[in-house]
Formats: C-alpha cells, structure tokens, sequence
C-alpha cells in the first residue's frame, strides 16, 4: 500500500523524518519497502491567475493569456481547451523542468514570445490529466511557488508491504496505529461533523439481512441534492498517490474513505433503486450479474448479493453493479458501510477472478466497529465535496454485535518463549499501546482483549508476539539452545548420492538441473520400453511446455544440450540427478524415482596444441574416431560402479526405439533392468534437429545406492610374479569380446589373474564380417611362481578352445 | 732378450697408441668397443697377458707386473673417458631438449556440481554442525501437509502468498519445504532437529522468479526452546557461510505456520551496508523466514503445545548462492548454459 506521509501525519503526530518512520514501521513488522520524495522537483513553477485571454495572431487554436503573479505579470501562449479568465493555474516558468524532462524556456510560438506555459496535471507529474490545464482553488496565493502556495504537493509515499494478518493496516488510519504503538504517541481520528436535518433516511429506505451469517454488519446513511463532478485537485492527488484512479468528487469520497480507514464503501444512486429497500443475500442458483466494469459474470453458489427487492444492485463486497452506478446526473446517494464475512467473500472472489480495493480488504477483516464510523465520514466528506443535503439518522444493521473474546497471557509464558526478561508490569504497557485492553489477573496472570480491528489476536502466542514487536526483536538476546547429540544417521542417502556427484565430475561429466515439469509431447519421449509409463498433468500449467511432470531426465538434458550447441558450446558431457513422477493407480501421490541420465557428444578430449587431427592422441594410440561414443559413456557408467562399489551391472543390446539399434544396451543389475545407455537413433537425431551424434544413459539410482558396498574387506596383494602372454586373432563379428574373455578366463583354470583386450580392428587385410582382437592374458599364481612351461601350457590350451568354441583363427 | 725388450715397449707403445685413441673418441660406444678391442677376453693386452707363461719366471713377473699396470691404467682411463664422454652427451643433450612451459597441460574435461547442489550442501553442512540432521519429502503434496496441517486452511488469505501448481483438490507441487516438518514431526516426538534441502514450486515466472526454486527448511522442537535459541543459530549460520562481519537483523513479520515471525535481513554483502541496488539502498537484504513454531501445528502432530517449544526457518538457495557469487539472474541456474556452470 502507498501511504502519504502528508496524510499520515493528520492521523499521528510524527517528530521523526519519513525514512525514520519508515525504518521504525519496518523493524516493527509493517515493512516498508520503499520511501519515495514527490512533488518536490517543481522549481520555478509558480501559481498565477489568468487575467486576460485574446486570441493568438497566427492561431485559431492557441491563445494568448495575460497572468498575475500577484506583483508581477507574464504572458504566456496556452494550447488548452478549458482556459478561462480568472483561473488560478501552474505556471512553468523558464528554468522549471517538465515531468517529461523537458526544460522550459522563453521561445518564439508562431511569431509570438512566451515566457514558460501553463501546465497540465500530467506536465507536472501530478497525475494522468492531460486534457487540459491544470486549475487549482480560486483562494490559492498567487505568485507563490506550487511547493509553498499549496504545501501538500511536496510528500513522501511509503510503499508499505502488508502481510496477510495485518488487514488492519490496509489504510492510513492502520498504519498511524502501528506509528502510535511504535512511538507511544497518541493517534486520532478525521473529522466527522455532517450537517444533518433534512427528512429522515428511515422514511425513504428499508434495509433487511436474511443472509446475516455472510453479513453481520450493514450500516447506510444517504445524501441528497448531489452535484457530479470532479473532485478538488487535492482530493484527486491524494487518491492517486494511493494509486487509485479518481472518477467523481461522490465515488472518490468513497475510496477517500477507504484508504483513510480501510472500510469499503460502496455508493447506489437511489433513484436508480427499483424498490426503496436493500436486501442483503444469497446470488440464485445459475444468476448472472453485470458489474460497474461492465463485465457479466456467472455468479458461483453462495454469492452474496446487495439487491433492491427485485434484482441485484451489487456484488457484495467486491463490486458494484452497472445498474446503479453512480453517473453525472445522480442526485440521490445511498452510502453502504457494511462488515463482509471474509472467507465466503473470498471464495467469491477467487471463483470470479476478482481483486478489488474492497475485497481485498474484506478478505483481510474490516473493523466492525469501524462501520458505523466510516458512514458518517463519508456523508460528512460527500457533502462537502459533492454539496447536498445529508439525511437525518442511519440504518445499522448489527443483530448480533461481534465480542472479541479475552486471551489469558502469563509472564512466564512470555518470557519463556521468547527467551527473555521482560518485567512483569511492562507487559501490560506494550499491549495497551496496540489498543488491547488489559485486566490484571494478579499471579503475573493478564486477560488482554484485542481491539475491534485486530482480527489476528486470539491466542496466548498473538498476543507475545505483540510483545515482541513492541519491545523490539533487536532486543531479544541471543543464545544457544543445549541439546545432547546423537549420531548423524541422517546423511547416508545424501552422502551416497554426493558421491554419485563426485564420480561423474570426475568422468568429466557436469552437472544441470532442469525442470521438473515438461512438455507432453516430450513427456513420454524417453520412456523405456514395456513401461506403461503416464505422465502426471498439472491442472494450471503455466505454459505446454511445462505442462506435465517429467518420467525421464533425458528430455531435460536433450534441451539443454540444444541451448548450448546453439550457443557454440558443442563439446559437452552433462548429467543430471534427479527425481521423475509416476501415477500409481489408487493413490494421491505419485511414485518419486531418484534417477540419474547423462548426455555426451562432441570431441572425446579438449582441444590441444600436441595433436592434430588424425594424428597421435594423448594415450599414444592412432586415434581414428575422436568423437565420444558409446565407450565413453559407458567408461562413466563402469567408473560410477567402481566408485560405489556395485558389481554386476551387465550390459545386453537394446531395443528402446530412440537408440541406434546396434550402438545401445539395457543395463541390468541382477536380472533386472534398471537402465539404457546408447546412441540416439538417426531418426531421433532428425526430429531434434541435431547434427552430433549424441550418447545418453538413464539409470535407476535406488538400485545402485542400496547395493553401495559400505565396507571393503582388504585383499592381499600377489605376492609372486606374473607373466604375460598376448593372443591375436581373428573371429567372425558376432562373437563378443565378453565372450571370448569368459572362455579364456575358463580355461585358464585359477591362474589367470586378468584379460584384457588391448586391440580391436576390423577393415582392411581382415575378412568382411570377421575382426581382429588381440588380449593380454595376465598369468599368475597365489602360492608359486609359474613356470614358461606351466604357463606355455595353458596358454595353448586356450588358443585350441578358442578355436573349437568360436572358430577363432591365431594371427601371427 | 729381443723379445723382451720388444715385449715391454710393445706394452708401453700399446698404451700410448690407446691413450691417443681413448682422446680422440666422443662417444660411448666408439669406448665401449676400443676397450674391448684391449681389453676384453680378446682383446690385445689381454693376449699379452696369456702370452706371459710363455716368458722366462723372471721375465715373467717383470712384464707381468707391467702389463698389469698397464691394465689398471687403461682401465682407468677408459672409465675417465667414458665418464666425460657421458657428461659431454648429456650436456648436449640437455641443451638440444626443452618443454615451453607456458604451454598448457594435457588435460580430460572437468565435471562439476550445479552450483545450487553445492550450495545447498554447504548449507546443510553448516546446519549439521550446528546439531540438525537431515529430513527429506516428496515434491508433489497433498494438499494437508502443503498447507492444512500448517494452519493454512482453504480460503485463507495466507494462500496468496503462494501461487500453487494444483494436480487435483488435495494433490499440489509443494509450494515450500515446510511439509517436511509435518511429516518429520508425525514420525517422532521431540527432540526434532531437522534441515530440510529441496526443490519447491510456485506458478510465478519472470526476472527474479522461477517457477522451480530450491529452499532449505530447518526446524528444531524440544522443551525450553526460545525465539532467542532461533536468533542464535541463525547468527551462528550467517556468520559461518557470509563471514563473521556481516550483521544481521530479525524484524517481525507472517507466516501462517510460526508465531512469532521474523524476517531475518543480513547485511548487504555486495556493499558491506552501505546501500547498492543489490540491496535497493536499504543495506539489508532479506534472506530467511523464521519464526517460533505455531502451536496450531503441534494439534495436528499430537505435540504437547504446553512441555515444547520450537522454532523454524526457511530461505531460497538461489538467493543465497546469488548473494553469495554475486550472480544477477535467478534464469541463469536453470538454464544450464556451461559456460556459467563452468564458472564455479
């Protein structure tokens, strides 16, 4: 809310500066998030009278007006449509600075010198007014700067923050309650001093409440013999210092008042009334309304409605209706002070989609008391703004007064929860700042009733907090709780889950964290075959591309491997660790799987001055193929294993549809699959635009955490020699390297300590579906060392099962 | 008498004619051979020495006693020779070998952690140390432990604080760590010291809102606990991640789930205080909820609001981490741009 600090002060006294205040509402728990200085950069803006007008020489549409600056006089070239003789208006005179920063300065218009101009509300930035000029009270001194002639232009707004308890402090009244609490200054109220005595209003409206649950207050007075029209500048810079936009002296009366007190009121044009009565109650079922805004709106069930007998008038609490708006001929006001009850008013409002001044504050509980009150504001401001004649009386509708009931608050308690010492007779002091009434209980025992406004005190722990705030939480002291500690079991999913992290920066790969939601189109994308997999739709998405929750990370990472290429990063090896949703039939919640995916295409190594393409790589290996592929990805998978101690992860080819059918393979741990790693499919590629081949993996990380070895029993190292013998074949291409290292290790019997294949080729002098593979067979012993002939023999014995087994030809 | 006489100037000439040789070579293995040539198992002086049973015994010794010296020189001086021949190389060497040492390294691509995962563990770390452990919850919520259950109930003002992401009446992405609470209290009576790290969603995207965030929720119940103990561990953790210079300051404020509440503001980091835009010239920048638990909460757990007391707090990981690395768009950490994830 933005609050003059002009207006502030009429309600409060206030010694201290603006920001001081602001500082002090701040700590106090009325945050104010800004102080803004307006209307003070208007030097050399003077007031002046218009004494004379004739025509331009040059000019049907401009004039020549002769002003009086009370001791000196001026003539300027005015534009504006509204000029009349005798006006007291804003003159700019050379020097001063528009609000559009344009300075002004004597100059020729069309063969005629003007020293500055008459200036419009807009000019000045005093508000949006640009029809015409801007023409202040007759009664104004002239020749006065604007500052000095009318004080009340120079301000400062606070832009305060309310919280949602704190309705009460949605208006100037509320907030110069917290600065009286705050400061122990006594605060007050505007006056009220209607000139009553004409007729009674009893006689010319009758006001029933059936609905009295959803209203338990309703209070009108009326005025009549209104004149429409603007409201004094002032009036109408108050209110858009509010930020409210002014309309006519009657309806800016009305948000005059509710900014003031932070009672909404609403203002029916009496003659508009089919029935001379109000009746307060529920909308009929499939009723339709048109509000002010000329909106018709489908009434939700349990609307409240303000009707006149016959049909509805208004939507009670948010908006008047357009049937009995108050228009430039309306003589007759009716003037609704009412009290909402705020939960079905919100329900309203949220169905309809509606947030008003009113409601806002309705939502937020109106003072009951303050009802009443408010009525007779707004008569007294009415008439004084709009002329007429205010009714004798008022009709308040107040069946059941609401009863604030007392709240028991102990100084033990109070020093206890908030860890302080605050002396018995202080308490009491603090909260009758804030308007509760305290009645000494005796054994440090209080009953403290919160005021009529304060609908957020109806607990022991409201009412300290109260305490609190006025005893400053900058004066709290700080300490330690004690506490006896206990083993931290808390972090072993957390820890395992940071080594995963550990692990795959240590393969290169870097870490993104995308959105949990994404696209439908792409939901489902990356779902592993045989999954039934669905995927969980958010009611209110705020666009499709987040439209429903995501089963697999990949479509994420496909996303942002897109970003980056676009952005020329093209190397690039990224993972992800996260949760994905799955609807399980019969429950609310979805099944959160804890996964882990990564991506990786472009070059295997950064770019480097010691080798050239095609030439030798760091490992001293011709290095044909220098983009990453499927080894790569899976040397990531297999150190992620190593480093968490799971063993038994195989791989078996693939047939998820997205991959490259013979560059991919399920992953299994124990027969079951709990992930993919591959190539993306050529196809896949050419829906995605891409242009890299791309590597990615997914897997399941609950099955590897809970198989995370936690302890490593130690192995003793060998403790005689090995020997190591190479063996170079050729095999047709569907014999895999995993299968040939498995008959080797059979047949080697308990000696052989470690296959490994160290070559692989296929292409020329090789026949056309065969390969060449060579292995190092590692021949050792635990409790001897072998001789050539012990090893000589095996070795053999190997190279005939090769070639019985898989056809396996020696190379020389 | 001749053959003597020949013998020992042969020796002696034999020497003379190696030593000139031995000069003259650079290296190793031109060494290596010519002291074979002497005096390996084939070599002449060796010949010499088997020639030497043939000499009368007299003759014997004398020649023999020269040969032998003749030997240990040759030797000597083969190993001097050889010696500098090797430093001569590895002089040369040395000089014709270099690596520029401003050239880079070889190196493998460098993973790292998303900077938010970082800097919720460092928080995490922070709080473990000071005695909470950790507690999880799932992302997606029923509707009680978003909000019910934390005194928010439907048609509540409260509500419009969060703007929800709804899957039905009662399931919603949960639009703040606090559920966790719920959950962690219903599993245990006091004592509970919990933090909780996680994603959270609210339906809100523009500059400085995301509609996924990460906060980290800490709670701690027992008896005897004062908003005082809250104002201590949150000094105890700002001190620890901002340093011991930065003040902070608890002002009152709303949160349907503490009463009291306090917004914590830390003092500016950016400007030590002093006013920046990073902090809207006001110094302080607001970093925490707190506040001492609603008793309101304790009903829905069966706490006896009477015997304990607690207090909890939540803050934005992102806001912090942008505080904390100066980082001026909360889009940057979703958009996972590795040239800014590279960076940390």
């Amino acid at each position: 809310m933005l609050v003059s600090f002009n207006w502030l002060k009429e309600f409060v006294e206030i010694d201290q500066s603006p920001e001081e205040v602001a500082e002090l509402l701040t700590m106090g728990g009325v945050e104010v998030e800004g102080v803004t200085h307006v209307g003070a950069d208007l030097d050399n803006v003077f007031t002046a009278k218009i004494v004379e007008i004739t025509p331009h020489p040059a000019s049907e549409k401009l004039s020549l007006a002769r002003l009086s600056l009370g001791d000196r006089e001026e003539t300027v070239v005015c534009g504006a449509p509204n000029i009349r003789v005798e006006q007291v208006v804003p003159y700019a005179a050379p020097g001063a600075v528009l609000a559009s920063g344009l300075e002004m300065e004597e100059r020729e218009i069309r063969g005629v010198r003007s020293r500055g101009m008459i200036c419009s509300e807009k000019e000045l930035g005093l508000g949006e007014d640009e029809s015409g000029i801007l023409v202040f009270d007759g009664e104004t001194d002239l020749g006065l700067l604007l500052t000095e002639a009318l004080p009340f232009i120079d301000d400062y707004l606070l832009e305060t923050s309310i919280t949602p308890n704190r309705g009460d402090c949605l208006s100037i009244l509320g907030t110069a309650r917290e600065v009286a609490a705050l400061t122990g200054r006594p605060w007050k109220t505007p006056e009220v001093a209607a000139v009553e005595g004409y007729g009674d209003i009893r006689n010319e409206v009758q006001i029933e409440v059936p609905d009295a649950d959803l209203c338990p207050r309703y209070v009108v007075r009326m005025v009549v013999g209104v004149t429409i029209g603007p409201s004094p500048f002032e009036i109408r810079l108050r209110l858009r210092r509010s930020g409210v936009r002014p309309i006519s002296n009657v309806v800016d009366a009305t948000n005059l008042i509710l900014m003031e007190c932070g009672q909404p009121l609403h203002a029916f044009d009496y003659s508009l009334l089919e029935e001379q009565r109000i009746v307060v109650r529920r909308s009929d079922p499939g009723e339709s309304f048109t509000t002010l805004d000329g909106m018709e709106r489908k009434l939700p069930e349990n609307s409240l409605m303000i009707r006149d007998g016959k049909r509805s008038i208004g939507l009670a609490g948010i908006m008047g209706g357009l049937n009995s708006e108050i228009h430039e001929g309306t003589e007759s006001v009716l003037i609704e002070s009412a009290c909402f009850e705020r939960f079905s008013l919100r329900r309203t409002a949220k169905a309809l989609g509606m947030s008003t001044e009113a409601s806002y504050r309705f939502e937020r509980g109106v003072d009951p008391e303050g009802s009443l009150w408010a009525a007779h504001r707004s008569a007294y401001v009415i008439q004084k703004l709009a002329g007429g004649r205010v009714l004798s009386g008022y009709i308040d509708v107040y069946p059941n007064p609401i009863v604030r009931p007392s709240v028991t608050v102990r100084t033990s308690k109070v020093n206890s929860l908030l860890g302080t010492n605050i002396a018995e007779k202080e308490i009491p002091r603090y909260l009758e700042r804030l308007g509760i009434k305290i009645e000494d209980k005796g054994g440090a025992t209080l009953e403290a009733t919160p005021p009529s406004w304060r609908w957020d005190l109806d607990r022991e722990e409201d009412m300290i907090e109260e305490v609190a705030r006025v005893h400053g939480f900058q004066n709290i002291p700080v300490s330690t709780p004690a506490y006896r500690s206990d083993p931290d079991r808390s972090r072993r999913d957390r820890d395992r889950t940071d080594k995963v992290a550990r692990l795959m920066s240590a393969s290169g790969f870097t870490e993104v964290i995308t959105m949990s939601f994404v696209s439908r189109r792409s939901a489902l994308e990356f779902a592993a075959e045989g999954d039934h997999a669905e995927a969980l739709a958010l009611l209110n998405p705020l666009s499709e591309d987040y439209a429903v929750m995501r089963t697999s990370l990949i479509p994420g990472l496909l996303s942002v491997m897109k970003r980056n290429v676009s952005f020329r990063s093209e190397n690039l090896r990224l993972y992800e660790l996260g949760k994905t949703f799955h609807p399980v039939a019969g429950q609310d919640l979805p099944r959160e799987d804890l996964r882990l995916a990564g991506l990786a295409t472009g070059r295997r190594y950064p770019d480097s001055w010691h080798f050239q393409r095609g030439e030798v790589d760091v490992r001293g290996a011709i290095e044909a193929e220098r983009e990453i592929d499927f080894y790569d990805v899976k040397g990531a998978m297999e150190n992620l294993c190593d480093g968490l101690g799971v063993a038994g992860l195989t791989y078996v080819p693939s047939e998820e549809r997205f991959f490259h059918r013979r560059k991919s393979s399920d992953l299994l741990l124990e027969g079951e699959k709990i992930g993919f790693i591959g190539e993306l499919s050529p196809e896949k590629m050419r829906e995605h635009d891409l242009s890299a081949k791309v590597q990615i993996f997914e897997i399941l990380l609950e099955p590897l955490l809970i198989r995370c070895r936690k302890e490593r029993l130690f192995e003793p190292l060998p403790r005689y020699p090995y020997v190591e013998r190479d063996l170079s074949i050729i095999v047709e291409e569907k014999v895999s390297g995993e299968q040939i290292k498995q008959l080797i290790s059979r047949s080697g019997r308990d000696i052989i300590a470690s296959v490994i294949l160290f070559d692989l080729y296929r292409g020329e002098s090789i026949p056309e579906g065969c390969q060449s593979m060579a292995f190092r067979i590692r021949y050792q012993s635990e409790n001897r060392t072998l001789t050539d002939e012990e090893v000589q023999e095996i070795h053999s014995r190997i190279v005939e099962t090769l070639a019985r087994e898989v056809g396996a030809a020696m190379r020389e | 008498m001749v053959i003597k006489e020949t013998m020992e100037q042969e020796l002696k000439k034999l020497k003379e004619e190696t030593e000139n040789v031995i000069a003259g070579l650079k290296d190793e293995s031109s060494l290596a051979e010519v002291r074979t040539r002497v005096l390996g198992r084939k070599g002449k002086l060796t010949a010499y020495l088997r020639g030497l049973k043939d000499l009368a015994p007299e003759e014997r010794s004398r020649v023999g006693k020269l040969a032998n010296t003749i030997k240990l020189e040759l030797e000597k001086e083969f190993d001097k020779a050889e010696v500098a021949v090797r430093q001569e190389a590895e002089k040369s060497k040395l000089q014709s070998e270099f690596v520029d040492v401003t050239l880079p390294g070889r190196r493998c691509w460098l993973g790292r952690q998303h900077i938010l995962n970082r800097v919720a563990r460092d928080l995490a770390e922070i709080f473990r140390d000071l005695g909470f452990q950790l507690a999880e919850g799932p992302d997606v919520e029923l509707d009680y432990y978003n909000f019910e259950a934390l005194n928010i109930p439907k048609d509540h003002p409260a509500r419009d604080m969060q703007d929800t992401f709804y899957f039905s009446d009662n399931v919603v992405l949960r639009t703040h760590t606090s559920p966790v609470q719920i959950r962690v209290m219903e599993k245990q009576q006091p004592p509970v010291r919990v933090i909780c790290p996680g994603k959270v969603y609210r339906r809100d995207a523009d500059v400085t809102h995301s509609p996924m965030f990460m906060q980290v929720e800490g709670l701690w119940v027992d008896e005897g606990i004062a908003f005082s103990d809250l104002k201590g561990v949150l000094v105890a953790f700002v001190h620890e991640y901002f340093g011991e210079e930065v003040g902070l300051r608890f002002r009152p404020s709303f949160f349907p789930f503490t009463e009291p509440s306090a917004e914590v503001d830390i003092q500016c980091v950016i400007c030590g205080g002093a006013g920046c835009r990073t902090c809207s010239f006001t110094g302080w920048l607001e970093i925490l909820g707190s506040g001492m638990v609603d008793p309101e909460l304790y009903g829905f757990v069966n706490y006896d609001p009477e015997k304990y007391t607690g207090f909890a707090f939540g803050m934005g990981i992102e806001r912090v981490a942008m505080l904390k690395y100066g980082i001026p768009d909360i889009r940057s950490f979703y958009e996972n741009d590795v040239r800014f994830l590279n960076q940390f």
